[in-house]
């Protein structure tokens, strides 16, 4: 591996692979609670978004305040936020609830502004002609409005799934071994930061790019209709 | 919970101070980030190959993994070049090449979307190229970056809590140190948040101003 000794001097290949373990381990944690963080915000960004459309003023407002609280402050300060006041009030969470929770409600904003926007930029035909039709205002939203505002905002929403694929790593301060910390605490035993993070940075990647190759076979099951 | 507001008195003027440092830092990185996003934009619409990878890795790189990774990396790896960087140097020049990478797909867009049209018709109106540049191409770029580029700004403010990790003494890391000495959490937690979310605001108004102004030709 000369290529390598040019660019970084003194980069051991064999440091990656010793290393690969023990980070594919913390890539799984970090799949998993960035999933899972992934699918809450799916599930709060849809009320949300209609909350934010509501002919209720105080709803209106309510669903706003949430948005622009979440948009207005750093992950960091909510992933504190969660993970110290619940306590306070006598509610316990493990690391991992929190890190879901803290993830799910930064994701849930974005996503229902993108979902907002969504639903905004659909024409108003399409719930006239479903309710004409005979559908309930509820099937008019599953079945007409929100398979094609998904269709339509699936880029922003994807972008938002990977931004909190990364966001995931700021967990790593909650004492949970996604794969940051684990990058990190090899470092500390290892003392190779070249290889450890060159290695983190290579999962991370791979991880991103199974997000935006899962978004394309999506959308391409999404225009089938079309 | 109720606020502590012997501990709020107590806390202020440290926050605003370590607030103070959180917009210079992050003015600094969103000034250093444009124009290495200027920069980069230009170079991946080179014609020569070679330019174009080495961008496009550049912002591939930074776009595929987190900010707090890269803040790592910088922060532990430098020493093996033989540079002692202090923590508020890296914590920059990382936090710059993130939103470099970030910006330079805003400029790419806003350039590709002037059309040679435009631009044609300026010259055959008898504007010299630079003449062009300053009436016809960037009015037309700012209008449609300035939205997208004021977002940025409000990310970098946000994104500038991550420097805490290396002890860059900004908003978060004082809130962070209130937290683990004084057992106050509510209060850091509700103190900075306020702090990050008026200043977010501030600038997200300065930006729909400044979005008026670069869209006048368009009404």
């Amino acid at each position: 591996m000369a290529g390598f000794a040019d660019v970084l001097p003194g980069f051991d290949p064999g440091v990656v692979v010793e290393s690969l373990p023990v980070l594919v381990r913390g890539a799984l944690v970090t799949l998993q609670i960035s999933a899972l963080g992934i699918l809450l915000a799916g599930v709060l960004a849809v009320p949300v978004a209609f909350a934010r459309l509501s002919a209720s003023r105080a709803v209106r407002a309510l669903a706003f305040l949430y948005v622009d609280a979440v948009r207005g402050t750093p992950l960091l300060i909510q992933l504190y936020a969660i993970f110290y006041l619940p306590p306070l009030v006598g509610i316990d969470l493990t690391p991992l609830q929190s890190a879901v929770l803290a993830l799910g409600l930064n994701g849930g904003a974005y996503t229902a502004e993108i979902l907002r926007g969504g639903i905004v930029a659909l024409p108003k035909g399409q719930v006239e002609s479903a309710r004409s039709l005979g559908m309930t205002q509820w099937q008019a939203v599953r079945r007409i409005v929100l398979p094609q505002v998904v269709g339509n905002v699936l880029p922003a929403l994807t972008n938002e799934a990977a931004s909190l694929l990364k966001g995931s790593s700021l967990i790593s301060v909650l004492a949970i071994i996604e794969l940051t910390r684990a990058g990190h605490q090899l470092v500390g035993r290892l003392l190779r930061p070249l290889e450890i993070y060159f290695a983190v940075a290579l999962l991370y990647l791979l991880v991103n790019a199974a997000i935006f190759w899962a978004s394309h076979a999506l959308e391409r099951r999404l225009v089938a209709h079309r | 919970m109720v606020l502590d507001q012997a501990l709020l008195a107590e806390i202020w003027p440290l926050f605003v101070r370590a607030s103070v440092t959180t917009v210079w830092i992050s003015v600094l990185s969103m000034a250093i980030g444009l124009a290495l996003g200027l920069l980069t934009a230009v170079a991946r619409l080179s014609p020569w190959r070679p330019l174009r990878l080495v961008a496009r890795g550049y912002v591939e790189l930074i776009r595929g993994t987190p900010l707090l990774v890269q803040v790592y990396f910088l922060y532990a790896a430098a020493p093996y070049y033989h540079l002692t960087l202090p923590p508020v140097v890296s914590g920059v020049t990382s936090l710059s090449l993130y939103v470099g990478a970030y910006t330079s797909e805003i400029f790419r867009a806003g350039i590709t979307a002037v059309h040679k049209g435009q631009i044609e018709a300026a010259r055959s109106l008898g504007m010299s190229y630079w003449q062009t540049l300053r009436r016809v191409t960037v009015p037309i770029m700012a209008a449609l970056v300035t939205p997208a580029l004021t977002n940025e700004f409000t990310g970098v403010l946000k994104w500038s809590s991550i420097l805490s990790v290396i002890t860059v003494p900004e908003l978060t890391y004082r809130a962070y140190q209130v937290i683990a000495e004084s057992y106050a959490p509510f209060e850091a937690l509700i103190l900075s948040g306020l702090m990050y979310w008026a200043l977010t605001d501030v600038v997200a108004w300065g930006g729909r101003v400044l979005e008026r102004r670069v869209t006048r030709h368009l009404r």
